[in-house]
C-alpha cells in the first residue's frame, strides 16, 4: 500500500504559539457568562457519571456520594444544605448517598432535579455498584450452592 | 462509549463503540493511513481511542489521539478516519463527527479550570489548498473557530452541540 509522508504536529508548535493559544482560550473563557462556566462544570460531572455507568470495568467502585460531592464542590454548598433542600435529615441523606440505604423513587427524582440529569443516571449508578458487589460475592459461590432448588426437592421427598 | 455510525450504501445505522486502543494493533502509514498511530500512541501523555463497529471489533473505522497539554489544556493531537471511510466509496458516514464529538466530551471531563470544554487541534495537509478547504469544513460542520494558519478551537458551546448531535 502507498506510504504517505507524515506531517507532525510538533513541526508547527513552539513555545510562543502555545502561549498565544493559551492566552486566546483564556481571554475567551473569561468572557463566558457565569451560567456557561457552571454548565461546563456540570456537564463534566454528568459525563463522568455516564462513563462510570457504561464502563465495563468493575475495579474502581464510585458511590453516589462521590458524584454528589463533585456537584457540592462545584456549587460550593454543603451536604447539610442539600439535605435541607431535599427536606430530609442530613444523616438520613448520607445513608442514601453512601449506599447504606437503597435509593427510592423519591430520592432519585430529587437527585435528578438537583443535578439536571435524568433519574436513570442515579439509578444506574446504584445498579452498577450492586453488580460490583455481586461480582465480588461470586468468589464465594460455594456458599450459595445449598440454595439450589434441587435441595428443596430432596427435602420435600424426605 | 456507545455511538452510531451510518452505512453509506443502505443508510443502515450501525452500533459502534469508541474505546481505548489497548488491545488493538493500531494503523500506520504502511496501512494507507496518513498518521502513524502505532508510533504516536506510545507517547506518555497521549491517549489513543478507536471507533469500531460492534460486529467487527478488530476493524478500526477511525482513530484519535487526545492530549492534555501541561495537564490542563485539552488538545486533539491526531484524528483520522480509515482509508475505506474516505472518498466517494466510503463505507461509513459520521465516523469523523463521532470522534470529534468524543474529543469535545473528553475536553469537558479532563480540561482544567478555564480550559474545561475547550478543544484545540491543528489541520495539517501537504497541499495548502486542501488545508484551507478542510478548515472551512471543520468550521461549517463542527463549529470550529480558526485561530491561526493551522490551529482551530472548538468552544464549549459548539462542543456541547456536537455531543448532543452525535451521541443523543
Amino acid at each position: 500500500m502507498k506510504s504517505n509522508k507524515e506531517i507532525l504536529v510538533n513541526d508547527i508548535w513552539n513555545k510562543k504559539k502555545s502561549e498565544d493559544l493559551k492566552d486566546f482560550i483564556l481571554s475567551h473563557s473569561k468572557k463566558q457568562s457565569d451560567e456557561r462556566k457552571l454548565r461546563n462544570e456540570l456537564l463534566s460531572i454528568q459525563f463522568q457519571i455516564e462513563d462510570y455507568i457504561e464502563n465495563d470495568s468493575y475495579s474502581n467502585k464510585l458511590l453516589i456520594f462521590d458524584f454528589v460531592k463533585m456537584y457540592l464542590k462545584t456549587l460550593n454548598v454543603t451536604q447539610k444544605k442539600l439535605a435541607n433542600l431535599f427536606e430530609m435529615k442530613d444523616s438520613n441523606l448520607h445513608k442514601y448517598l453512601v449506599g447504606e440505604r437503597k435509593l427510592n423513587a423519591n430520592i432519585v427524582l430529587k437527585l435528578s432535579s438537583f443535578s439536571h440529569t435524568t433519574p436513570e443516571h442515579w439509578l444506574r449508578v446504584q445498579v452498577k455498584n450492586e453488580l460490583i458487589e455481586i461480582t465480588k460475592e461470586k468468589a464465594n459461590a460455594g456458599k450459595y450452592q445449598k440454595y439450589d432448588y434441587r435441595n428443596l426437592l430432596v427435602t420435600s421427598e424426605d | 462509549m456507545k455511538v452510531k455510525i451510518i452505512k453509506s450504501d443502505d443508510r443502515k445505522i450501525i452500533d459502534s463503540r469508541i474505546i481505548r486502543s489497548d488491545d488493538l494493533i493500531l494503523p500506520s502509514l504502511t496501512d494507507g493511513w496518513r498518521f502513524n498511530f502505532k508510533k504516536h500512541s506510545k507517547k506518555g501523555d497521549f491517549e489513543t481511542y478507536v471507533l469500531v463497529c460492534l460486529e467487527t471489533p478488530k476493524t478500526i473505522e477511525g482513530c484519535l489521539i487526545f492530549q492534555m497539554k501541561e495537564a490542563v489544556e485539552p488538545y486533539l493531537a491526531y484524528i483520522e478516519i480509515a482509508p475505506h471511510n474516505k472518498g466517494k466509496n466510503k463505507k461509513f458516514n459520521q465516523v469523523a463527527g463521532c470522534l470529534i464529538a468524543f474529543a469535545c466530551r473528553l475536553s469537558f471531563i479532563k480540561g482544567k479550570e478555564h480550559f474545561k470544554g475547550w478543544l484545540s487541534f491543528d489541520v495539517l495537509e501537504e497541499n495548502k489548498q486542501d488545508e484551507i478547504k478542510l478548515m472551512g469544513l471543520y468550521c461549517k460542520k463542527y463549529g470550529a473557530l480558526k485561530y491561526d494558519q493551522t490551529t482551530m478551537v472548538i468552544t464549549p458551546e459548539a462542543g456541547e452541540t456536537l455531543i448532543s448531535q452525535f451521541f443523543n
